[in-house]
């Protein structure tokens, strides 16, 4: 999305009202509920779907137009993506209340999910990575994984999911990062070329089979 | 966006990303030779971009997919449901919906296969979704129909909530439509096909699939080709036979008085024999059942809901609208709506469905017209029942004239128009319009039966014209002639159509224009829509082209359907647009005066525009700009030989005049808000003879009264010739009407009440011979509002005047004009009563007063005068209250005051007005504050 959209979307929204909420949210729709699909917590994808989430987040969202509205801090996109994360958090949170929530109550990368960050690319990444036969060692090799994603930069995890997991441009992930755009841009050649790194060091592992070595030592 | 602060790898990176995405498969080997300058990093960040890529979309695939628990190696959501609830033991996740997960288990007591529907315990955690659930379940357990998967029953088992269904084994139509749209009748994702339910996956499709390509391999054609797969006539008749199906079932739903509420393809399953299945009452909405759903709240799927459901309604033709938008999608393999350019709720309220052929030619025609009557935006114009939709199709399929077609000349029309003006042929164009604007009359619109029938005559004669136009048109050059004069005809039917529109609720200066045998079209009430300007517009863009295309001079029409447009403009309230289209329309009525010097026609044209566009930019507050209009109409008409000495040219002139004489009455000038402001206080405290005015007012008082001075001596010139002339007399009353209020401001009562009982001597004999005509009452309670008063012998006068407004207005509750002159009246009774100590009643009086004013200031808030009036009475209800003592209450005027008199100030004008008002709130403040021992309120002026 270009800048003149960005604005274009947010004059829609102040001038337009709950019409134009409602227009815009259809727009985004089909991003926010991939961004919830992918930052889900595997552990309750069973009860909650991607699409209950964003719904739920819409309510949250038209309830809290008029806050926006008065003080358009963020693009809209933006503003949705981080009231639609919160009600996933929020769900979520509901969920593990009696569990005692492994989620970090507040998250240090502006709209990250820390942690779940790592948890969600590996468990995207590890089919990739291992071969499907291996099944057995997957839970092991799926922590080993998530270990190594933990091992690069928070920010640049976040750039990479941004980019091919919820399908940002530069431009979305320099808002929502709060970076300038060429720091974004050069954060994203840097991120996939550490990922690049930790593909070829999984990539053995799978086929050595050495659970004992840590790939950030690679 | 600046791509040079970004890093150079990242934007090929994104191109690269891009490519992928787009199914291109981009070589890394060919980025590595375009750009060797990168090569190194290439080939670092490539591969992983490649995977990432890869890892979403399969991800992406398994979830579209039904069983995402044995395709992905996330943790089972399995795990955390029981292997078994109650007597069901479940066996796999097949699907998920917008309440929960759908399970295929076997129902141990009957050792059946059923579908499971598990709602998610989060979810169920509200009680409003709970609620909702229960209501599904037992909504569609009612149902026992051959296309609608049919519910055995509900339980709770271990916290959760569940219903047994039928185990359809069937793939939704969304993924069959992207199937064929793929041009693969197997285009499933390759591992759907491994999973043991994956034989249904391809049967299913294959029922559709088959009919949909041409190739007997289908998989050896390069999908650029089958961008838009060739699909079979047989597929069509397949199409039509699933819908009638599906319509058969929604009827037999609506029939037990169940709603759907969220048609759509996703929720329609075909199975492996080629039957189709309802599934998914999930938000079906039973009649009878209080709603429990929040309100506001969206259920259902946006993109397929009706105009009406986006407004909170729904009924059985909005399930009707989501079948006949499924319809166009699996006609066109596309959505009907997308939400790419415009607005979408604009698309979705005005029906800018695309027609289906436009997509695909090869779709029928019939077809067609039943998708686009299925879907129209307005419900009354869709099928009315789900059955007569299933027949439509069945005749579509035994070949038998649809009844679509037949029924819905003025839909189709509509349809065309408001897909493309410019496509239609220019003379096809004029007919859909004159239909259009018939239709639109038609519809509820209260049109007397008379006048409808007239009008359609005037259609019927303008289609035939013009359809003989056309002909003429392709067929030869040398039958231009003959053709043109049809085209005239056909014009001249519109314009009395348009006539009749501009008319509708008695524009005053549309009145005399319609002969007497018309003039009860003038009572008609409406409220004029947007759809009836676009229309207008619509027109005049065609005058414009075909002028232009043939070289004939439309110009008068064009001229003409400008000025309407206008005059619609104007009585909408949308004064920008009516200042600009008077401007245009005058200025071809000043190159037609030009080119025919002698045609008088064209110069009153002129006359009467600059007459309505002096009023337009009164109400605007523009003073300068009427007073210069009026010296350059007046000089206009002076000059003209041809105006002067006709009684055409006459009344036009005496209008002219007396449009100006009366606008300080009317609309109010930035000079008049002084004398307003005190008026009340003035007229309590002394004598109406002894006011006093200032310089700037006997200066426009001079001037008005030189103006209604001569309007008053043309109307007598042209009432001597023709003493019953309803025009005339209409006019002389309203200028003896103004001549009492210019009389009394320059002291000359006797004068003043001499007009005064000639203007009401006038109307009662016209109502007298026209007792239906309301502009006619509306004048008489005009003219009875008006004068100072004198004694509360007058309240007599002004309470009939508001008797006549109450039965105006009963009739006609939303002419902006009765409910104006209504508050008027009220204000004057309101003055007598307190002039006679009678405060609690002229308090009452000046509320209903207000809340007549600030209906209509509500509506436009865009006129100042309205917002003015509205924060005059406020203001005066204020004082009233304030010295009845009711200090809280002329505190809540005051506020109110302020506030529709900041909307009037919008502009910059009326500053003063509004300082004063809050000058006053300050000070009663400022009162409130010295009573209560200067208790620590600050005070805070907006």
């Amino acid at each position: 999305m270009s800048n003149s959209n960005a604005n274009e979307d947010s004059l829609r929204l102040v001038s337009g009202g709950e019409a134009a909420l409602a227009e815009l949210f259809l727009d985004y729709r089909e991003r926010l509920e991939r961004m919830v699909e992918f930052r889900l917590d595997p552990r309750i994808r069973g009860r909650l779907d991607a699409s209950d989430v964003v719904q739920e987040a819409f309510f949250e969202i038209s309830r809290r137009l008029q806050e926006y509205v008065q003080n358009p801090a963020v693009s809209p996109f933006v503003w949705m993506r981080q009231r639609t994360l919160q009600t996933m958090i929020d769900l979520q949170r509901r969920h593990f209340r009696d569990k005692r929530s492994p989620l970090r109550e507040s998250a240090p990368v502006p709209g990250a999910v820390s942690d779940g960050t790592s948890i969600a690319l590996a468990s995207y990444l590890i089919a990739e990575m291992t071969s499907p036969s291996q099944a057995a060692v997957k839970a092991e090799e799926m922590m080993q994984l998530t270990q190594a994603l933990e091992s690069m930069n928070e920010i640049d995890r976040e750039v990479l999911a941004l980019r091919h997991f919820e399908l940002l441009t530069n431009q979305q992930v320099a808002e929502i990062l709060q970076l300038s755009i060429t720091a974004a841009s050069n954060r994203y050649v840097r991120a996939a070329a550490r990922l690049g790194e930790i593909m070829k060091v999984f990539a053995q592992l799978g086929n050595h089979r050495q659970p004992g070595r840590d790939p950030r030592h690679e | 966006m600046n791509d040079d602060q970004r890093h150079p790898v990242e934007i090929l990176a994104e191109e690269f990303a891009d490519r992928l995405r787009s199914d291109q498969q981009p070589s890394i080997e060919e980025y590595v030779s375009r750009y060797p300058e990168h090569a190194e990093m290439i080939m670092a960040i490539f591969p992983p971009i490649a995977m990432m890529e890869q890892a979403r979309e399969v991800h992406a695939s398994s979830s579209r997919l039904s069983s995402r628990t044995s395709s992905s190696n996330l943790p089972s959501n399995k795990t955390q449901i029981p292997d078994r609830l109650g007597d069901f033991q479940l066996l796999r996740e097949i699907g998920r919906g917008g309440m929960g997960v759908v399970f295929e288990a076997v129902q141990q007591s009957l050792k059946r296969h059923v579908a499971l529907k598990v709602m998610s315990d989060i979810a169920a955690g509200s009680a409003q979704r709970r609620a909702r659930f229960i209501r599904e379940a037992e909504a569609a357990a009612q149902l026992h129909h051959t296309n609608i998967v049919g519910v055995f029953g509900t339980g709770e088992e271990s916290g959760y909530l569940f219903y047994a269904m039928q185990l359809i084994q069937g793939t939704p139509l969304n993924e069959v439509i992207a199937a064929i749209k793929r041009g693969d009748a197997s285009g499933m994702p390759a591992d759907a096909t491994e999973k043991k339910d994956g034989s249904r996956v391809n049967n299913a499709t294959d029922s559709l699939g088959n009919v949909a390509t041409l190739s007997s391999h289908p998989t050896a054609v390069p999908r650029e080709v089958l961008a838009s797969p060739v699909l079979r006539p047989q597929y069509f008749h397949q199409v039509a036979h699933l819908i009638a199906n599906v319509a058969s079932g929604l009827h037999y739903a609506h029939h037990l008085g169940i709603f759907h509420r969220d048609i759509k393809p996703s929720n329609l399953l075909l199975d492996r024999e080629g039957a189709i299945w309802i599934t998914d009452f999930g938000v079906a909405k039973r009649d009878s059942l209080e709603d429990v759903t929040q309100a506001g709240e969206i259920v259902g799927t946006l993109r397929y809901m009706a105009p009406e459901q986006l407004r909170g309604t729904s009924n059985a033709r909005s399930d009707i609208y989501s079948l006949g938008l499924t319809l166009f999608e699996l006609l066109t393999l596309q959505p009907a709506l997308t939400a790419t350019t415009g607005s979408w709720f604009e698309t979705v309220a005005k029906g800018l469905i695309p027609s289906p052929r436009s997509i695909r030619k090869d779709i029928p025609r019939d077809l067609e017209v039943i998708t686009l009557k299925a879907c129209a935006a307005d419900p009354a114009e869709r099928y009315a029942t789900a059955e007569a939709l299933e027949q439509d199709l069945r005749r579509f399929m035994e070949d038998r004239p649809v009844l679509a077609r037949r029924e819905s000349v003025a839909l189709r029309i509509r349809r065309i128009v408001r897909r493309n003006p410019a496509v239609a042929t220019l003379t096809l164009a004029l007919i859909l319009m004159l239909t259009a604007v018939v239709a639109l009359l038609g519809r509820g619109y209260h049109l007397k039966q008379q006048a409808l029938k007239k009008i359609q005559l005037e259609y019927d004669r303008a289609e035939e014209n013009l359809q003989q136009k056309t002909s003429a048109l392709v067929t030869a050059d040398h039958e231009r002639n003959r053709a043109e004069k049809n085209l005239s005809m056909a014009i001249e039917a519109f314009a009395g159509v348009v006539n009749n529109i501009a008319s509708r609720g008695g524009s005053e200066s549309l009145l005399d224009e319609l002969g007497d045998e018309d003039i009860d079209l003038a009572s008609v009430d409406a409220i004029l829509s947007d759809a009836d300007v676009q229309l207008l517009e619509n027109l005049m863009a065609f005058f414009d082209r075909f002028a232009l295309e043939n070289g004939t001079d439309l110009s008068a029409q064009s001229a003409l359907a400008t000025r309407r447009v206008a005059d619609i403009q104007h009585r909408l309230g949308r004064l920008e647009g009516a200042v600009q289209s008077y401007r245009k329309s005058l200025e071809i009525y000043r190159n037609l005066a030009e080119k025919h010097p002698d045609n008088r026609e064209f110069q009153y044209a002129q006359v009467q525009i600059v007459s309505e566009m002096i009023v337009v930019s009164a109400k605007r507050g523009r003073m300068g700009e009427v007073l210069l209009m009026y010296n350059k109409a007046q000089s206009l008409a002076m000059q003209s030989s041809l105006l002067r000495d006709t009684a055409e040219g006459k009344l036009a002139l005496a209008r002219l005049c007396n449009t100006m004489a009366s606008l300080g009455s009317r609309y109010g000038g930035d000079n008049r808000l002084r004398p307003v402001r005190n008026w009340m206080r003035r007229v309590m405290s002394s004598p109406a003879r002894d006011v006093v005015v200032s310089p700037i007012t006997t200066e426009r008082l001079k001037r008005e009264n030189e103006a209604n001075t001569m309007a008053l001596r043309l109307l007598q010139e042209l009432l001597a010739e023709e003493p019953q002339q309803v025009a005339y007399r209409l006019t002389l009353a309203r200028v003896q009407r103004e001549d009492v209020r210019i009389a009394q401001s320059m002291r000359e009562f006797e004068r003043a009440e001499a007009a005064l009982k000639a203007s009401i001597e006038t109307l009662e004999k016209l109502i007298a011979e026209y007792p239906d005509v309301d502009a006619f009452q509306f004048e008489l309670a005009n003219t009875l509002r008006t004068g100072v008063i004198y004694s509360p012998a007058d309240m007599q006068r002004f309470s009939r005047a508001v008797r006549i407004c109450d039965h105006l207005i009963q009739s006609h509750p939303h002419e902006v004009e009765y409910r104006s002159l209504r508050s008027s009246a009220l204000i004057r009774v309101a003055t007598v009563q307190n002039a006679t100590g009678k405060s609690d009643r002229a308090i009452e009086s000046l509320k209903t007063a207000y809340e007549d004013q600030a209906l209509i200031a509500d509506r436009f808030p865009e006129i100042l005068v309205y917002q003015i009036a509205a924060a005059q009475t406020l203001s005066n209800l204020a004082e009233v209250q304030l010295n009845a003592g009711d200090r809280v209450a002329a505190m809540q005027s005051i506020d109110r005051a302020i506030h529709y008199g900041s909307r009037g100030a919008k502009n910059g004008r009326n500053v003063p007005f509004l300082e004063r008002l809050r000058e006053k709130k300050k000070s009663l403040q400022g009162d409130a504050l010295k009573k209560e021992n200067n208790d620590a309120q600050p005070t805070t002026i907006p």
